[in-house]
């Protein structure tokens, strides 16, 4: 029990009111970012940065762990509304989310999406509170060679996310791996399929990739026949969950916990990756997957789960370490810095206020964000009621706002529109778009790891199998593939005895 | 247009064959390394050539007769119309600034897709292009391109 | 801000252009836009945010920072060389977009094609090891290296970036060889030292303080002339008998190239100014940087200089234009 009186203490500071109101500000603005296309948990941490300069520097900690965790909650809104995702994270939330937007079941979506953000959240922050320092220790085993092997196993999962055929899913992930690799290479500095320009030398921006294939191809869909496009017009019972909602999606909120948490140790990219991750293994357990992509209630519970998840993990090698694992908590980084206030390893001694102030604001406002996102359901569902000629130009042009937003760079929008034109006509010829997107995350870093890998022990592969980490994700890739090649043959006997 | 799916299936799979092949032929043209240490072209190539081939099978496949033709309607005047509206705003959008743009894209579709006449429709796009200046630049704290000539 | 302090400030930044305001209208007579050709909430930003609050009471105008990343930071420098030369759009940037990419990448502007203003803040690059490495001291360190060529790895953030051209200047110049290892940060490069997977951290002071002072790592050398004073026991490059090889972080803030005489003055005495206030000489020894507020010529030196450095540093290493 000798981490309740601090945390008691911890409480005592985040509950105190110039606090506490910061902690809602930032989860009300981080829940606004999330709302909008474009618009991430980068962007609303930049904007509000020049703010906290002024702030004592729990109240500025506070605040902006509060945009950071309360985006993830946003985010899932407009995918479920409207297909196009609030931001990276909710990109798996838009395929059955939407589904069952269209069904008129926007309601039980949010209302679930809701939930399992807020289980999610609160016990990545109770994994964070109490086995923060193991756990840091185990991610420096992590280096160059295993991150590669974590790689290779999210690749190898991600072919399990999409339900069409292995070819053309396939094709997708090549094309998305092809795209990744556009842009200066870290290694050597060699600028690759730039062209000599300058506007793609830190490669293709990925939210407005993502903007495009999902969202503008969307609308562009829905522009064909205007008039077949229904206004919902939901009934407040349509608003909650049913029984067997809440039944379908509780293992996938437990599950999407877990996997969030493990997957918030991924340097750079976790709250994308556990997204997909989790989104795969429900369709992998699931008893139809066909079904998949039709508006499963598990498909929205599980993901959005997973990404609130990583952030308690997330928190960890900045807080144990003072290491920024992904770029929002780089953010935070330089915000304590600000203050003279350096995280890791003494920072629990030096500054126990930040720390147990942070973790106690973390619950509180998970908690916040959850009274905050249930009345707003019946808000936002209400958007539907828009009839689509309105609707469309609007969300579209929040959607230009918010991605120039984050480099101010208008190539951006042209990115944009052509990556919404390619997934348009890709998903009339029935390709999953979303294999695409996801191996335009994960190929870059795997490519990067591997060749660092390679760097550091001068040309020697076997560093890929030395630690223990490599050996524990290397071994997990083997046996899947076994597994795979196992099922798929018994599989076949099974058809052929069917037959014979 | 109309179109099958088999025929958007071929072109697809060409459009991706082309883009293998290109990609690996310029691909080529950078340092390939060696073996054990891997340059900067290594992956391109082999994305390249694996996506060009994969896409081949599936063209081949198509050809042979598996697939279906069922009719797919691609494209038309408001699809068409809308991504030209995003292209010239991505052009215009730092060339006139956000206000001119804005106004410029909301009349446009809204009076292509929504039953409002000419002038309600640009009334409509001018107070909207203001109310999202107002959010995004004053509430928000967003930089948004000014109008040319420091107006 | 009360009026009457704007009223002062205003008048004061009157009397700086008083020579020059009869003949043009007053400058600068609305906002000054600041170009940061970096992502927000990096160093660079941070720094220059602080810097252009404080500033601002200084020219009597609002300063706004507008964030232009891509190219390694050659967009936003190549938005500002194109500007109108008013002075109401200028930039602040590191190092790397003005001496080092221009020479690995296409950009569009040479060194020539800007006016320096002042150089606001510099800092050492820092070359640490764990406790167990055997060298216990610069000199010790270098003569390890020399012994076992290509033998150690060091972490850097990034590849043609400050910290391994830093280093490399040093060591080519001591012919001695390590392998760098880009990383992207120094987040990723501290998480890879203390894991084991590198040898030696490279960047800058903040992130290993916490381990200097648990005692699980040592830092050998710095890479500026002296030695500095978060970090003692570093080597300076005068210790180690390569004091004009120096390369620090630093940041500063150019104008485009025509920009008129008397408003370029006009922007360094302000930014110059702010740069030794107390203020900001505090905040930035809280970040382990030192505050500069160089003249317009110094700073020029040192970009020319600089420019010319690197361009024989990255030749040698294999990193110019492909």
């Amino acid at each position: 029990m000798e981490t309740l009186q601090p945390l008691l203490n911890g409480f005592a500071v985040a509950l105190r009111s110039d606090v506490l109101m910061y902690c809602v500000i930032g989860c009300l603005w981080g829940t606004i970012v999330g709302v909008l296309p474009g618009l991430g948990p980068l962007a609303g941490l930049t904007l509000l940065l020049p703010l906290t300069y002024q702030l004592e520097p729990t109240a500025a900690i506070v605040m902006l762990a509060g945009i950071f965790y309360g985006a993830m909650y946003g985010g899932s809104t407009t995918s479920i509304l409207v297909r196009i995702p609030g931001e990276a994270a909710s990109i798996m939330t838009a395929i059955d989310g939407h589904e069952m937007a269209r069904k008129g079941r926007a309601g039980p979506a949010l209302v679930v999406a809701a939930i399992g953000s807020f289980i999610g959240g609160t016990l990545s922050v109770v994994g964070l509170m109490l086995f923060a320092p193991p756990l840091a220790k185990l991610m420096l085993q992590v280096g160059p060679a295993a991150e590669f092997g974590l790689m290779l196993l999210a690749l190898l999962v991600l072919c399990f996310v999409s339900g069409g055929p292995a070819l053309k899913t396939l094709m997708m992930v090549l094309a998305g791996l092809l795209i990744a690799t556009v842009g200066v290479d870290l290694i050597t500095a060699h600028p690759r399929f730039t062209f000599g320009s300058l506007q793609f030398v830190n490669g293709i921006n990925f939210v407005a990739l993502a903007l495009g294939l999902f969202g503008v191809s969307e609308i562009l869909l829905n522009l064909e026949d205007i008039a077949r496009v229904k206004v919902i017009k939901p009934a407040l019972r349509t608003l909650v969950p049913r029984m067997q909602d809440l039944k379908d999606s509780a293992p996938a909120i437990g599950r999407g916990t877990v996997i969030g948490f493990i997957f918030g140790f991924i340097p750079g990219i976790s709250h994308v990756i556990s997204t997909f991750v989790s989104y795969a293994v429900e369709r992998k357990l699931s008893k139809a997957p066909e079904t998949f992509g039709t508006g499963r209630i598990e498909a929205v519970a599980g993901p959005e789960t997973a990404n609130n998840a990583t952030t308690g993990s997330s928190m960890i090698p900045l807080l144990v370490l003072g290491i920024p694992a992904i770029p929002a908590t780089a953010i935070l980084l330089s915000a304590l810095q600000i203050h003279g206030v350096q995280p890791g390893p003494q920072l629990v001694s030096e500054h126990p206020n930040v720390f147990w102030g942070l973790i106690a604001s973390m619950y509180i406002g998970n908690l916040v964000l959850l009274v905050l996102n249930l009345p707003l359901v019946g808000l936002f569902v209400n958007l539907l009621r828009i009839p689509y000629a309105y609707l469309a130009p609007t969300v579209l042009l929040v959607s230009m706002i918010g991605i120039y937003s984050v480099n101010s760079n208008a190539t951006d929008i042209l990115i944009m529109a052509v990556s919404g034109l390619v997934g348009y006509v890709l998903r009339k010829g029935k390709f999953d778009p979303a294999p695409l997107l996801l191996a335009v995350v994960l190929g870059d870093r795997m490519e990067v790891s591997l060749r660092r890998a390679l760097t550091i022990s001068d040309g020697d592969w076997w560093i890929l199998l030395q630690g223990a980490m490599s050996k524990i994700f290397l071994g997990a890739v083997v046996l899947l593939v076994c597994l795979q090649l196992a099922a798929s043959y018994l599989g076949f006997r099974r058809k052929d005895m069917k037959e014979n | 247009m109309p179109t099958s799916l088999r025929r958007l299936e071929v072109g697809t799979a060409v459009a991706l064959v082309l883009l293998g092949v290109l990609a690996a032929w310029e691909a080529l043209r950078m340092p390939q390394g060696t073996p054990a240490l891997p340059g900067p072209g290594m992956v391109p190539l082999a994305c390249g050539v694996l996506l060009a081939l994969l896409s081949a099978v599936l063209l081949a496949a198509r050809r042979t007769g598996a697939g279906s033709d069922e009719p797919v309607p691609l494209g038309n005047r408001h699809v068409l119309l809308c991504f030209v509206v995003i292209v010239v705003a991505g052009l215009l959008w730092e060339r006139a600034g956000f206000l001119v743009t804005s106004t410029l894209f909301l009349f446009v579709l809204l009076w292509s897709l929504s039953p409002l006449g000419g002038w309600r429709s640009l009334i409509a796009a001018v107070l909207g292009s203001v109310a999202l200046r107002l959010i995004f630049q004053n509430l928000l704290n967003v930089a948004l391109p000014p109008l040319p000539f420091s107006l | 801000m009360t009026r009457l302090k704007r009223g002062a400030a205003a008048a004061l930044a009157a009397l700086c252009i008083l020579p020059a305001a009869f003949a043009q209208e007053k400058y600068p007579s609305r906002p000054i836009e600041l170009v940061i050709p970096t992502a927000a909430g990096g160093g660079t930003d941070i720094s220059l945010r602080v810097l252009a609050e404080l500033v601002e009471p200084l020219l009597g105008q609002k300063v706004v920072v507008v964030n232009k990343p891509g190219g390694g930071g050659t967009l936003g420098m190549a938005q500002v060389v194109q500007a109108r030369p008013d002075g109401y759009t200028i930039g602040g940037l590191w190092n790397a977009p003005l001496t080092m990419t221009p020479h690995m990448l296409p950009a569009p502007y040479k060194v020539s094609d800007y006016s320096a203003v002042s150089l606001v803040t510099s800092s050492p690059t820092v070359m640490c090891v764990k406790s167990a490495f055997p060298a216990a001291d610069g000199k010790a360190f270098i003569e390890e290296l020399r012994k076992n060529p290509g033998k150690y790895t060091y972490g850097n953030d990034g590849v043609g970036g400050t910290i391994q051209l830093a280093a490399e200047r040093v060591f080519t110049k001591l012919g001695v060889k390590a392998r760098p290892i880009p990383f992207a940060g120094a987040g990723e490069t501290l998480k890879a030292f203390l894991g084991g997977h590198v040898d030696i951290y490279g960047g800058s002071i903040p992130p290993i303080m916490p381990y200097v002072k648990d005692k699980s790592a040592r830092c050998v050398m710095v890479t500026s002339a002296e030695r500095n004073s978060s970090v003692p026991d570093a080597a300076g490059l005068a210790d180690l008998g390569a004091p004009e090889e120096a390369t620090v972080l630093w940041r500063g803030i150019i104008a485009p190239l025509k920009l008129p005489a008397d408003r370029l003055a006009i922007l360094q005495k302000a930014f110059a100014s702010a740069a030794q206030s107390d203020k900001f000489r505090e905040f930035m020894l809280k970040r382990g940087e030192e505050a500069k507020g160089s003249s317009s010529a110094e700073f020029r030196n040192l970009i020319d200089s600089e420019y010319e450095a690197m361009g024989k540093v990255m030749a040698a290493i294999g990193l110019t234009k492909k």
